[in-house]
């Protein structure tokens, strides 16, 4: 079996705001292997952004702090990595597509510059003029693999003490990229993510585009950078319903074409059952099931699980009122204990109260063994979807 | 596809915007032109005096408390000197001094403002730093900086360098926070986090990312300050410690300050006019232009200009897929539309 792409082993981050401090993920342990697409589902606020900010460290620390666990990307603990590091890790190693299309991009440069920018990263990285760290073993091997080439006899040395030796030549063979060359990849880009008439688009601010467009911008630029793991939170929530199905028709065909690993995060469970091969369910900051799309969503072995999908619109029956989840979202500076779904759910015991479910395979269900999992003491006795 | 070369047609274009976005507006045309005229005569006064200056600054002229006349365009006072004249001498002086305080405090301050702003993570050193920045930012703006620059020229000595620098000790603090509010409203904006996510580096950040963001504000409040400074160093020259007059290098504040001490202004009110209405003019002319600079700056009010030449008028090169290639917005005869360019189907 391949190594996973990432490794995420009991993350626990905790908010301090004030004296409180708020446990927006706990526990949560998470595998994604090279061509995955892994969804996380889960309601607002439950630390599904949190925790898909957190992986290429981007929270930002403090307020944020990981307490404990490991964010193991190709190889290296990410939470060991220190903080100046960390931007040769994002973009090239682990891409970023974020939930406000709207404003992530920056209103004073062109559309060409944004995208250029992100392949003026990796080229830099690619060609060993700047540091990169894309995972692997041994962890913070910056260096390109060694090139047998001579020590660099061109430029002083103020240039050789800038330039790693042996990238001049490369330089050479590969020459400079020219603005057209940027020019020509960038329109590659726009028109991977199916943009109309490129060129002119190229030229534009980002306010002069529709939210959609952004997006499709926003994804031009994450791929640009070829990254081999693209975290997408919630890229389709802020754009109107035509709009999004357009986007996310998009990534389908994208997860088709490019070779990443992707985290897909949303609250829509349409659009992860779209989308992922396996998804996670989130409630309060823990991993409540996990597995399949088709079992976790045909069969599901957590009561909120299921009753998050009862309460999908698309369940809607125009004979009844919309099912909902009685209660409210608990409290994360004050999280019930043990399981922190039992004040709402139909089948809490004693037993519920005390010690968290861990989140163990569900017996007899169909699939991998060992993949559908829940953290449910009574997994076996959700009563099925009607 | 022929792909024509995007720079040069930016480079032209660019100029074309700027000259319509001061069109469409009047009042800032009208400070752009001011601007360019002061300039203009500045430099010509300093490098062909002969042009534009018809006496020096100390010759007594025959005529004695002449009022305004084709020969003496602002009179002349009690000794003959030529007011205009001294006026126009003190054009380039004051410029500079303007410049020199408003440029010298947006440097010093600009810098740590966004050093201030942007490294202000607590506990590290840059945080302490930023932290002494501000207190210290603190202390010079509980005072009254009229009057702190006033102190400081007793302390630093009397002249145009020393009060100059008198100024510029109380100046900076207003661009340290004027320039750290924005940078901290800009760098929680989520295109931050975005360039952060692309693996773009701290400083470049805040070098390429927050500061095009900040600089729009900032440029248009250093325009506006120019004449703020001016009427600043005008007053510490009125009070008498900057610079003297009569001299060989006159200036206005210390020439309206001398006219009204004689008290001959009272019966010869174009001694203190003309060098009054020279500063009001260099101040309106800075504050209209600051104006409009905001609207050039901001790519959002700057292509209000000019989107019907780029969305709606195909560049000549682009060929076939011009910009309303089929599937996007129908053609409105090249000109009406709002609508930026249509959500492009997939």
């Amino acid at each position: 079996m391949t190594d996973p792409v990432l490794d995420i082993e009991h993350l626990e981050i905790t908010y301090t705001v004030g004296a409180g401090t708020f446990r927006a993920v706990s526990d949560v342990s998470l595998r994604i292997f090279p061509g995955q697409v892994v969804g996380i589902v889960g309601e607002t606020g439950c630390g599904k952004s949190t925790l898909a900010q957190a992986i290429p460290r981007l929270l930002p620390e403090p307020p944020a702090s990981i307490g404990a666990g490991k964010i193991v990307f190709r190889g290296t603990d990410l939470v060991q990595v220190p903080k100046r590091k960390l931007p040769m890790v994002r973009g090239t190693g682990i891409g970023m597509i974020f939930q406000e299309p709207l404003n992530s991009l920056n209103p004073a440069y062109r559309v060409f510059d944004q995208i250029a920018e992100s392949i003026r990263i990796r080229h830099y990285r690619e060609m060993g003029w700047v540091k990169s760290f894309q995972g692997g073993d041994p962890p913070f091997d910056y260096s390109k693999p060694a090139a047998a080439t001579p020590t660099a006899t061109v430029g002083g040395a103020l240039v050789r003490s800038i330039v790693p030796d042996g990238a001049l030549e490369e330089a050479a063979r590969d020459r400079l990229r020219t603005r057209s060359e940027f020019r020509a990849e960038v329109l590659e880009y726009l028109r991977l993510v199916r943009i109309n008439d490129p060129e002119t688009i190229l030229n534009l601010y980002p306010h002069e585009l529709s939210g959609g467009m952004r997006q499709r911008i926003m994804i031009a630029m994450a791929l640009s950078a070829k990254p081999s793991l693209l975290i997408a939170d919630e890229p389709t929530s802020a754009l109107d319903v035509t709009i999004q199905a357009q986007v996310l028709t998009l990534m389908k065909e994208l997860i088709e074409e490019v070779d990443a690993a992707i985290l897909f995060i949303s609250h829509d469970l349409g659009v992860i059952a779209e989308t992922a091969d396996e998804v996670g369910v989130m409630y309060a900051g823990r991993l409540v099931e996990y597995g399949a799309v088709g079992d976790v969503f045909r069969s599901p072995r957590h009561p909120y699980t299921k009753a998050l999908l009862r309460a999908a619109p698309a369940r809607y029956k125009a004979d009844g009122p919309l099912s909902t989840i009685p209660g409210s979202v608990p409290n994360l500076s004050h999280p019930p204990p043990g399981c922190r779904f039992h004040p709402r759910c139909v089948l809490a015991r004693d037993v519920c109260r005390g010690e968290p479910p861990p989140l163990a395979p569900v017996e007899g269900d169909p699939g991998a063994p060992g993949v559908h999992r829940s953290a449910c003491y009574f997994a076996s006795e959700v009563p099925g979807l009607p | 596809m022929a792909a024509p070369p995007p720079r040069a047609r930016r480079a032209d274009s660019r100029f074309g915007v700027f000259w319509r976005v001061l069109r469409a507006n009047p009042l800032s045309l009208i400070g752009f032109i001011l601007v360019v005229l002061i300039g203009v005569t500045a430099l010509l006064v300093l490098f062909a005096p002969s042009l534009l200056v018809p006496y020096g600054p100390l010759q007594e002229t025959a005529q004695r408390n002449a009022a305004p006349s084709l020969q003496h365009l602002f009179g002349t006072d009690n000794l003959g000197r030529d007011i205009y004249s001294n006026v126009m001498l003190a054009l380039p002086l004051d410029l500079g001094i303007g410049f020199a305080i408003a440029g010298s405090a947006l440097l010093i301050g600009g810098l740590l403002g966004l050093v201030a702003g942007f490294y202000n993570t607590p506990g590290t050193l840059l945080g302490y730093t930023s932290t002494v920045v501000l207190r210290v930012t603190d202390v010079f703006l509980s005072f009254p900086s009229l009057i702190l620059a006033l102190a400081l020229t007793r302390v630093l000595g009397l002249g145009v360098g020393p009060s100059v620098l008198a100024v510029t000790i109380t100046w900076w603090p207003f661009y340290v926070r004027l320039v750290r509010g924005e940078v901290l409203a800009v760098k929680h904006l989520p295109y931050v986090n975005a360039a952060r996510a692309a693996g773009v580096s701290e400083n470049r950040i805040l070098l390429r990312h927050v500061l095009r963001n900040v600089l729009e504000p900032v440029i248009v409040y250093f325009t506006l300050d120019i004449g703020t400074v001016l009427v600043t160093y005008s007053t510490i020259a009125y009070v008498g410690v900057a610079s003297i007059y009569p001299s060989a290098h006159p200036e206005w504040g210390a020439m309206l300050a001398f006219y009204q001490g004689t008290g001959s202004a009272n019966v010869y009110p174009w001694l203190v006019l003309a060098p009054g209405a020279a500063v009001f003019v260099t101040v309106f002319a800075f504050s209209l232009l600051g104006d409009g600079l905001r609207d050039i700056l901001d790519p959002r009010t700057r292509r209000a200009f000019v989107r019907g030449a780029t969305i709606h008028d195909p560049p000549a090169e682009a060929g076939v897929a011009g910009p309303l290639a089929a599937g996007s917005l129908a053609p409105d005869a090249g000109n009406g539309s709002e609508v930026p360019v249509a959500e492009a189907t997939g």
